[in-house]
């Protein structure tokens, strides 16, 4: 490219003001669309993020989700003797039964509820979830608590850090009413940033009794290798009593994405539209431009430079336009990121916890959509430039 | 030549910049409209006729729990209760889709006539209905979509029942705010399941709208302090409490819609900022001649008006053809939206949006314009 | 084309410390793109005339696009010497770069611009409008020649055509033997790249680019490293006596000082023809004085074809020879020799 890219450079700077609202445009086109995939990107990763590889989990086959799911009681005790399950040091068998039930609870601003997710668990489901940590919490009047695990029997619960956040009475030490029982948070619990972040937990046995269940909703078990994970997997799905579906863990919830697609078509739908927009602007901007560059382009031309030079340098400029536009959007997005937020899950129905994340690869997509507008944009003006004959080019004013 | 006229010539002069201009202004303003449109219908569900004479009761611990078979006889024994269902969702997959793209209940097809009088279909097929257990009536949108006739057969797999089952079609209805939905017997679905005694909801049709708070309040006390408490709403409260799990969306669509507004106001101001920049010359010229300050104003103001005015409108007409005429959203999202109504109001709002902005837009250069001396005007060669 | 070139340069009556500088310089020009490895060569020797001789060799390298400077190998020449206190009174060229000076000396002699039966009309909608009729005219190298009329009388067409800006819509236009018409689109912009430099009555500088970077444009199309391009760039600049000015952007310049820049540019591929179109028609007195200055020491000194337009008889005085034209001919119908 003979035309140094310094005077793209130089012209954009020099004609700031008619550039900068596209560029500006630009730039609000690929920070909604950073930020609106960024919601699905983080509930995508929260998702992937959820469980641990040596954990096999066991649904009713067909149940598209643990809440809706059910395995009965003659189903866990045949289970949880199977040699593939791997044991604690006393000898008993490394499996937690769940019961998860949906409640629904008034939400800290006080104008709505929100359904959220317990899970009821066996005092093994704590190691077999190591992603699960226990942490400080803030009681009522915002001073620091050390939180406990609950105690079986008593009515207590631990939650979410995330979760407390945003329900009322989930400070520790609260109290908070479901089927009309009294239920007393003890303890805040970090999920590592997984789908457990968005849950409530307490003893299966107990919300079984509480929330009237017959049967648990699901099983999940450790197992000592791969190899013993597949053959327990085909042990269950091969057997004709249980309507049961065994997998890993980690697949299960890599699998629960639902939700994030809608907010990725969202995101597309948004970024395109803006998009068609944003070109007209580009190609006004460079349409001024090429206008006022008449003379010069003539003059270009009378050097010797060809038709196709001056063409890609105008586009060249547009894209220019459009790389500045899009890292001021990414910078405009940029504060959002790790962000916590929720909103309603489409696989639990429940309130769904996770952060904005804004990786790499998303702000490269929003770079190629910023250079894809400006290349678009720009493209009927350099054709433009291309073709000014030269002795009309020398004439204009 | 008018004012009028000479405005409008100096729009077209550029031709192309004033056609970009338009289309930027009415893309923008058909995504507005679309934005708008959406969040209107997610946040505020279909107003119903006949919902002021429903309650919806549920377990109170959440709607995912079930209540006792035998809460009904209790309900019925309420006065000013006209009739109660029950409705329990079943939540099946069709063929093989992934999802779910319709809702089936089971119900008390005896009383759904009365439950849902708006609803419109022929005698004959309510007595199918009724009659044979093993059959269902669908929503004219779902049976459209599948092309589903009377007398087809389809399956079901439960997502949340362990049961796969085969319903007979007996009638397609209409008429009601969501012609989506699949009903069926739930005496078949008891009967699957091994009379488990269970249901979802009570849907219960009250004689006249005086009687609804006393009615809620009747069905709330009825089981306080059992086993099974319940909250009874209306219809409405109903539908406003799920929309209203969907907040954050509500606050992410509304920052997305001043984004949008944002965008419009950048691609007008821009283009006027160029329009008077070329023509500071002629502007000067004009002020030489004797128009003051104002004059020139004005044009400015009724150009940048104009154009986002028109682009507006565009952008709006293009709206109401997509989503009256067409139903596009209806076809692209595959029913997710069952109606999408630009309203009077959307359309006014979108309206003032573009105005105020084509306003403002005419604002900067119309100031650099009254303060620009004759002489700097004349000597200006951009 | 590799070639050994000697060039005798003709010392006035004592060899002078300036004539050892020339020397030099002539060894250095840049326009000769000589090798890092060219060894110069003195020796002094006596003529017939008894005048002491100079004799330089050089390897020149020459690139294919500059046909315009036309060496031969072993191509000798003998070229009159400028007795150094003559060139200090020229303040424009004070730093005369003596390689220009023979090189183009040693350029072909002859007609560079040979027209036959120019003709070019202009189709407006229905009107079509005669600018040029049977143009016949032959320009000798190392002319300065002028181009005179009333307005409307083509004299600008004429300069657009000879410098494969337009075409004729009949007869031919000849430059250095190749015939512009023959020419494609893109081989026609190399051409000019190569052998016309324009200078435009509106100076017509990029205005973002400073005075260097303007004058460097037709170089980015050659094949010369940044090296070589600075050098020229600085050469001719010091040739029109801005070199000071070179960081400086248009806005920041004088109109005769950007002229002056336009030539700079005009200059810095070594073209065999300059081209002027009304030069001087935006500058004030004292400024187009220079400009033309400028134009005529690069016609007598350095040898280039400078074919002007203009309006002004002051100005045409500074030319060799005027040709003026009317309605589109040639006036009396003069074909100059």
């Amino acid at each position: 490219m003979p035309l140094p890219i310094k005077y793209n450079l130089r012209n954009v700077f020099v004609r700031w003001r008619a550039t900068t609202a596209t560029v500006l445009c630009i730039a609000l086109v690929v920070a909604v669309y950073v930020l609106v995939q960024s919601l699905a990107v983080g509930l995508e990763k929260c998702s992937q993020n959820t469980g641990d590889p040596r954990n096999v989990l066991v649904v009713r086959k067909g149940a598209t989700a643990e809440s809706s799911s059910q395995v009965t009681r003659e189903q866990f005790r045949a289970l949880q003797y199977m040699p593939q399950i791997a044991r604690d040091e006393a000898g008993r068998p490394l499996v937690s039964a769940d019961v998860l039930v949906m409640i629904t609870l008034p939400r800290r601003d006080g104008k709505s509820e929100a359904n959220v997710l317990v899970r009821g668990v066996s005092p093994t489901g704590f190691k077999l979830r190591p992603q699960v940590k226990l942490v400080n919490g803030l009681d009522s009047r915002g001073s620091n608590v050390v939180s406990r695990w609950f105690v079986p029997g008593k009515r207590e619960v631990v939650v979410s850090r995330r979760l407390a956040a945003r329900f009322v009475n989930f400070n520790i030490g609260d109290v908070f009413q479901t089927g009309g029982h009294t239920l007393k948070v003890v303890g805040w619990f970090d999920g590592g940033n997984s789908a457990f972040d968005s849950e409530v937990w307490m003893d299966t046995e107990e919300a079984r009794a509480l929330f009237n269940r017959q049967h648990y909703s699901s099983l999940l078990m450790r197992v000592a290798n791969p190899d013993a994970a597949r053959a327990l997997i085909a042990r269950i799905e091969s057997d004709k009593r249980w309507p049961l579906r065994a997998e890993p863990e980690v697949e299960y919830y890599s699998a629960q994405t639902r939700t994030a697609l809608p907010i990725r078509i969202l995101g597309d739908f948004l970024a395109t539209a803006m998009s068609i927009g944003a070109i007209f602007a580009a190609m006004n901007t460079m349409y001024a431009a090429v206008g006022a560059r008449t003379r010069e382009i003539g003059t270009l031309r009378v050097l010797g430079y060809r038709r196709r030079t001056i063409l890609l340098s105008f586009i060249i400029e547009g894209a220019i336009l459009a790389v500045i536009g899009g890292i001021l959007g990414c910078l405009l997005a940029l504060p959002m990121h790790g962000y916590s937020t929720a909103t309603i899950g489409f696989e639990t129905f429940s309130e769904t916890v996770f952060q904005f994340r804004i990786t790499p690869q998303l702000a490269l997509e929003g770079m190629i959509f910023a250079v894809l507008v400006g290349v678009a944009g720009s493209f009927l003006p350099a054709m433009r430039a291309a073709r000014l004959p030269v002795l009309a080019a020398l004439r204009s004013v | 030549m008018t004012a009028a006229s000479f405005i409008i010539k100096n729009a077209f002069r550029n031709k192309r910049r004033a056609v970009l201009t338009v289309l930027g202004v009415s893309v923008s303003v058909f995504l507005l409209v679309t934005l708008l449109v959406a969040l209107r219908e997610v946040t505020i569900p279909p107003e119903d006729v006949g919902a002021s004479l429903r309650v919806v009761v549920r377990n109170k611990i959440s709607l995912g729990n079930l209540l006792p078979a035998r809460q009904r006889t209790i309900i019925e024994r309420i006065p000013g209760v006209v009739a109660v269902s029950p409705f329990t969702w079943f939540g099946g997959k069709f063929k093989n889709e992934e999802g779910m793209t319709f809702a089936q209940f089971a119900v008390d097809p005896a009383k759904i006539r009365v439950l849902f009088a708006e609803a419109k279909m022929s005698d004959a097929e309510y007595k199918a209905f009724e009659a044979d257990r093993t059959a269902c009536i669908i929503g004219k949108l779902t049976a459209e979509k599948y092309g589903l006739k009377i007398g087809d057969r389809l399956m079901l797999e439960s997502t949340v029942f362990p049961l796969t089952l085969e319903f007979k079609v007996a009638g397609i209805y209409e008429g009601t705010t969501d012609d989506r939905n699949m009903l069926f017997h739930h005496q078949y679905l008891e009967e699957a399941m091994g009379g488990f005694g269970l249901v979802g909801m009570w849907w219960v049709r009250v004689r006249l709208p005086e009687d609804m708070p006393r009615v809620v309040d009747a069905i709330n006390r009825a089981f306080a302090n059992t086993s099974a408490e319940v909250r009874a709403e209306t219809e409405r409260a109903f539908q406003l409490n799920i929309v209203s799990m969907w907040a954050n969306i509500k606050i992410l669509v509304g920052s997305i819609c001043s984004v949008v507004a944002f965008t419009l106001l950048l691609v007008t101001a821009s283009t006027m900022s160029m329009t008077i920049r070329e023509r500071f010359r002629e502007l000067a010229i004009l002020k030489a001649l004797g128009y003051r300050r104002h004059d020139l104003f004005a044009f400015i103001l009724a150009e940048s008006f104009g154009l986002a005015m028109a682009g507006a409108a565009l952008g709006i007409g293009a709206a109401w053809v997509a989503y009256m005429e067409c139903n596009a959203m209806q076809v692209l999202t595959g029913g997710v939206f069952v109606s999408f109504e630009v309203t009077p109001r959307i359309i006014a709002t979108a309206a003032s949006v573009a105005a105020v902005l084509g306003i403002v837009a005419a604002i900067a250069p119309g100031i650099a314009v009254a303060r620009a001396s004759v002489a700097e005007g004349l000597r200006t060669l951009d | 084309m590799d070639g050994l070139v000697e060039t005798q340069i003709l010392a006035g009556s004592n060899p002078t410390p300036d004539c050892c500088l020339a020397a030099f310089a002539v060894g250095t020009n840049p326009f000769c793109f000589p090798r890092p490895q060219t060894r110069l060569k003195f020796c002094l020797s006596k003529t017939l005339t008894q005048k002491p001789v100079f004799t330089c060799r050089w390897k020149l390298w020459l690139r294919q696009f500059t046909p315009g400077i036309g060496i031969h190998a072993a191509s000798l020449a003998r070229v009159k010497f400028v007795e150094p206190c003559r060139l200090s009174q020229c303040g424009v060229c004070n730093s005369v770069s003596f390689g220009i000076f023979i090189l183009s000396a040693m350029a072909s002699n002859g007609d560079i611009v040979v027209l036959d039966r120019l003709t070019k009309i202009y189709q407006q909608g229905e009107i079509s409008v005669v600018a040029l009729e049977d143009i016949s005219l032959v320009i000798r190298a190392g002319e300065f020649l002028t181009l005179m009329g009333p307005s409307g009388s083509g004299k600008s067409t004429l300069l657009h055509i000879i410098a494969g800006i337009d075409r004729p819509t009949s007869g031919r236009c000849c430059v250095q033997g190749i015939d512009l018409g023959q020419l494609t689109e893109s081989e026609l912009a190399d051409w000019r790249n190569r052998n016309v430099g324009f200078v435009f009555q509106t100076f017509n500088l990029i205005p973002v680019l400073t005075a260097f970077e303007n004058v460097e444009l037709p170089l980015l199309l050659t094949g010369l490293s940044r090296k070589q391009r600075r050098k020229r760039v600085e050469t001719a600049l010091e040739l029109v006596g801005l070199a000071d000015r070179a960081r400086h952007l248009p806005r920041q310049l004088s109109g005769g000082e950007e002229q002056r820049v336009a030539i700079a540019r005009a200059l810095v591929t070594d073209p065999a023809l300059v081209v002027a179109d009304e030069p001087t028609g935006n500058l004030d007195a004292h400024s187009a004085q220079q400009v033309l200055e400028v134009l005529r020491s690069l016609n007598r000194l350095a040898g280039k074809t400078v074919i002007m337009v203009t309006h002004d008889p002051k100005a045409a005085a500074y030319g060799t020879r005027t040709v003026h034209l009317e309605k589109g001919r040639l006036n009396n119908g003069r074909v100059a020799s």
